[in-house]
């Protein structure tokens, strides 16, 4: 039940600004997913927070208590590296055991507790082997253990399971979630897998420039992302642009060269101004039969049909420079006999039509 | 045909690394055997019973051993302060204590510790209020032996600390560990590889070292006159015999030694590195 909070912290290297005055808040027992790409300022977050390196400006509070100017060990925070870092030279045992020898803690109070982590974890059987006769999941589970044992405030995690094969990937994703709910830890997770960041987080913040460009829970960043990055960052598919050609309340009617679209929004929009329109794949609905008229309804030529894992993604063109994407199953599209150069109708639902303003 | 051609060229390629590494090693064997096929053996026993022998047999594994300690002493911490710290001049430091020694001709190290203790010079008037003068004595020989070697020293234990994986000492840290305690739990275990060949490189250049010896120390007392300076006199003399033992002895403990601190090592770490 801990909760982190960073209060506009910066940090520069020469004339590099890798940290922009970036304030954050981490609710006690959530997942929470720093979400960003390389040289988005991730590395440089993750040391500030853990004390390994200092922010050049700004606060840093445990459950409220300022640990700015606390040393790392005294900031009580698990941490899991990318590669898990394990103690070469050390026995499972012993790197679980490290944390609490270092506090002095009695050592059959020691030899208790790591072999009741090493039960919980699945370790036994391997508590003298040393890390490198572990596999990639061992290994994740060691340093987790080792993190957890000393009781810590907060768990940081950087990048997991990007180490891992899919299939342990997925586990260990499974595992984490479980963990964090029966331990009701705070966890922080640092990765640039949206995919991950979607199965992971109860809450999500996404970094750029060194700042948090949208916090939120996944679906609302997914679906509704307020900046250009963020959509393009978190791969929306359909990115158009278009110019408000009416808007009445909420109701707002877009032009996209010859299509009109209509939604609502939120955004304070007058009419004749730029904007760039999102649209998941999902919410497009296509057709080979005739619709009737009505909102939001065209048609399009396809332009391509590619395979993307178990679905088809089809490029449909809806004017002579803008291509909508639309995902299909590979079973339905069969069914609908989609080719290259054929006719079809498409209508969108206006409710996942997301606008952004054009910068 | 494709297959032919790739099929060759690796053939030739594995034959061209044989025959340079078969000529490098007939060779090496043929400098270290024929020092044994140009003295007898009642020669070279005459000169192991000589008390000249035995003394520089002492005066050289003793000022090695005690200048290989203090090259260690020095340089674990220089090394970890120019692996681990950031701060201005660094590049500077790095050069006057590795680049440049490294560098230096032995004789031109020696000429330099001469000038620094001679008793015009600015350690050694010093010294000389404390009525201490160190050229041309034992003392003179193990600091000619630890500033020839430490900057090999130096550069291997820095290099093995580089290569420590940030991250571990980053975790420890997080765990509650001090600088100290990351460093004998960690760095160090985990460096030890680069530490011992930093050790065997700085003892094998101890025990050959002539150069700098000869011009600080001056070898022709009891105390100073190491096994490398003698050969080198005993040669000037013609006094083969002499030479010719002392160079096969020197050899013979040093591939002893050399030996037993790379199979003590090697028992001790392989599980970390295995």
């Amino acid at each position: 039940m801990h909760k982190l909070q960073l209060i506009n912290v910066s940090k520069a290297f020469g004339s590099q600004t890798v940290l922009n005055d970036l304030s954050l808040e981490i609710f006690p027992d959530e997942l929470f997913v720093i979400l960003g790409g390389s040289g988005s300022g991730k590395t440089t977050l993750l040391l500030g927070v853990l004390g390994l390196q200092a922010f050049d400006s700004g606060r840093v509070l445990i459950d409220g208590i300022e640990v700015t100017y606390v040393s790392p060990g005294e900031r009580n925070i698990g941490y899991v590296p990318q590669n898990y870092a394990l103690f070469p030279n050390y026995t499972v045992f012993e790197n679980i055991a490290f944390g609490l020898r270092l506090r002095k803690v009695s050592k059959h109070i020691v030899r208790t507790k790591v072999k009741q982590f090493i039960d919980d974890f699945g370790l036994q059987g391997i508590e003298y082997h040393f890390p490198f006769q572990l596999s990639g999941g061992q290994m994740q589970r060691v340093a987790l253990a080792r993190a957890l044992i000393i009781e810590p405030s907060l768990l940081l995690l950087d990048e997991p399971v990007s180490a891992l094969d899919i299939k342990t990937r997925q586990k260990i994703k499974a595992e984490l979630k479980n963990l964090q709910k029966k331990l009701h830890i705070t966890m922080v997770y640092i990765t640039h897998d949206q995919q991950e960041t979607l199965e992971m987080a109860d809450r999500l913040g996404i970094l750029n420039n060194g700042k948090i460009e949208q916090f939120g829970n996944p679906d609302e960043v997914f679906y509704k992302p307020k900046t250009l990055f963020v959509a393009q960052f978190l791969n929306t598919e359909n990115i158009l642009k278009g110019k408000i050609a009416h808007k009445f309340g909420n109701k707002v009617t877009i032009q996209i060269n010859d299509i009109v679209l209509r939604t609502y929004t939120h955004l304070e929009l007058s009419e004749g101004e730029p904007v760039i329109v999102c649209i998941r794949p999902g919410a497009i609905h296509l057709s080979t039969y005739h619709m009737p008229q009505g909102k939001n309804v065209f048609v399009g030529t396809i332009e391509s049909i590619h395979p993307i894992g178990r679905d088809l993604e089809i490029r449909v063109l809806i004017t002579p420079d803008e291509i909508l994407k639309i995902r299909m199953s590979r079973i339905v599209a069969k069914e609908l006999k989609l080719t290259h150069g054929m006719s079809v109708n498409l209508s969108i639902d206006e409710a996942f039509i997301h606008l952004i303003p054009a910068q | 045909m494709n297959k032919f051609y790739r099929k060759t060229a690796n053939r030739t390629f594995d034959g061209i690394n044989y025959i340079f590494s078969f000529i490098l090693i007939a060779f090496m064997f043929l400098i270290i055997g024929s020092l044994f096929f140009t003295t007898t053996p009642s020669a070279f026993f005459q000169q192991m019973s000589s008390r000249v022998v035995l003394v520089s047999i002492a005066v050289t594994f003793g000022s090695s051993f005690i200048a290989s300690l203090l090259v260690f002493i020095f340089s674990v911490p220089t090394a970890y302060v120019l692996s681990r710290k950031t701060f201005w001049g660094k590049r500077a430091l790095e050069t006057v204590v590795v680049d440049l020694p490294l560098s230096f001709p032995p004789g031109v190290d020696g000429l330099i510790l001469l000038l620094l203790l001679s008793r015009t010079g600015i350690l050694g008037k010093l010294l000389d209020h404390f009525h201490i003068y160190i050229p041309y004595t034992f003392a003179a020989v193990v600091l000619a032996k630890l500033f020839v070697s430490i900057p090999f020293m130096i550069s291997f234990v820095r290099e093995a600390f580089d290569r420590v994986d940030k991250n571990i000492e980053n975790v420890a840290y997080t765990l509650g560990a001090s600088p100290f305690q990351v460093f004998y739990k960690l760095i160090f275990p985990l460096s030890i590889w680069g530490v011992l060949k930093g050790l065997v490189m700085a003892l094998s250049k101890s025990l050959g070292e002539i150069g700098a010896t000869l011009i600080l120390a001056g070898g022709l007392t009891s105390a100073t006159g190491t096994m490398s300076v003698l050969i080198y006199f005993a040669t000037q003399k013609g006094e083969m015999d002499k030479a010719i033992a002392l160079a096969i002895i020197l050899e013979f403990l040093t591939f002893i030694l050399l030996t037993v601190i790379k199979l003590f090592f090697k028992e001790s770490t392989h599980r970390i590195h295995a």
